[in-house]
């Protein structure tokens, strides 16, 4: 059963709408305490010599490190009770009344130029698509959006196209 | 594993190449420290009462991003302080839970030239103690060219 025309029309409105995060100053420290949390002490993250070596200026940040970085910082008050924060960016904007639940389907990271501690990463997301797809448990609304990240230079550090599943 | 100090030349690689297996068992502890380390305050990560009373899950949840990170370090670890990483994608298919077996790894299945660089696509996969996927992948990587050292 498709999705009310009306919804996705309402939907489908919202692609081009964009949402900034301003910029955030990159620490030695947050890339530091991002790899010992997944792990992975490899030198490049931790060692200004090696990484100098590998031909960068210095320590670079792992290719996972952006995740959460641009999110605003909401009082504790303003979380939900779940403690998930109500602006987590323009794709949970898209209205999709009766379609509460959310789901990732999946995101590709396009590298530009790695990021170093010192770094202030600026980022906006853009939704580039909004239709609809039948699954096996009813009617879904994919969203596709894309958030480029950029240094204090203007260049673009990353690229990230993810797709939100919402379902009834 | 330990890091691969040096990068495999784009020559020696082939398709069907299997990179190296990098064995992920991350505890609450883990859990905490990568909420903490990415401000993520969701309670399906660390609280094991609210996450199996309200939310109905089996357990507290390891989260896609860090599965994702787990793949990610399967393939620096492997490709080395000289390659570049081009792309990386992945999806969260199925729940990871504390004190998992996460058996993180890949293989290359494509390899072409782009100028003086050699690019290999590989796919990734996180697999769980029962077999199950919960996270899948893949990667395209630059690797240097032996006669261009």
């Amino acid at each position: 059963m498709p999705v009310d025309p009306q919804i996705m029309n309402e939907a489908r409105s919202y692609i081009g709408r964009t949402s900034q995060a301003q910029g955030t100053l990159i620490t030695r420290r947050d890339i530091r305490r991002f790899s010992i949390a997944v792990g992975d002490l490899n030198p490049l993250w931790r060692d200004d010599e090696y990484a100098k070596q590998a031909g960068y200026d210095g320590v670079i940040a792992p290719p996972l490190f952006y995740c959460n970085f641009n999110l605003p910082d909401e009082d504790l008050h303003q979380l939900e009770h779940s403690g998930l924060g109500g602006n987590m960016g323009v794709r949970f904007e898209v209205p999709v009344p009766g379609y509460p639940g959310a789901v990732t389907g999946g995101r590709t990271l396009e590298y530009g130029d790695p990021i170093r501690p010192g770094d202030t990463i600026s980022s906006e997301e853009k939704v580039i698509d909004v239709y609809e797809k039948e699954g096996r448990s009813g009617p879904m609304i994919f969203i596709i959006s894309q958030t480029t990240y950029t240094n204090q230079e203007d260049k673009v550090v990353l690229v990230e196209r993810q797709t939100t599943i919402r379902t009834e | 594993m330990p890091v691969n100090n040096e990068t495999p030349y784009f020559e020696d690689i082939e398709v069907g190449t299997n990179l190296p297996v990098l064995e992920k068992r991350p505890d609450e502890v883990q859990l905490f420290a990568f909420s903490a380390a990415t401000w993520d305050t969701h309670r399906i990560h660390w609280d094991t009462p609210y996450t199996k009373n309200e939310e109905h899950m089996e357990d507290i949840l390891v989260h896609g991003h860090l599965q994702g990170s787990f793949l990610g370090q399967v393939v620096t670890d492997w490709a080395g302080p000289r390659s570049r990483l081009r792309k990386l994608g992945f999806q969260n298919r199925g729940m990871a839970y504390p004190n998992d077996v996460l058996t993180c790894t890949g293989k290359v299945t494509e390899k072409s030239l782009d100028g003086n660089v050699g690019i290999v696509t590989c796919e990734l996969w996180v697999e769980n103690q029962h077999g199950g996927h919960p996270t899948t992948g893949e990667a395209v990587i630059e690797l240097p060219l032996r006669d261009s050292a």
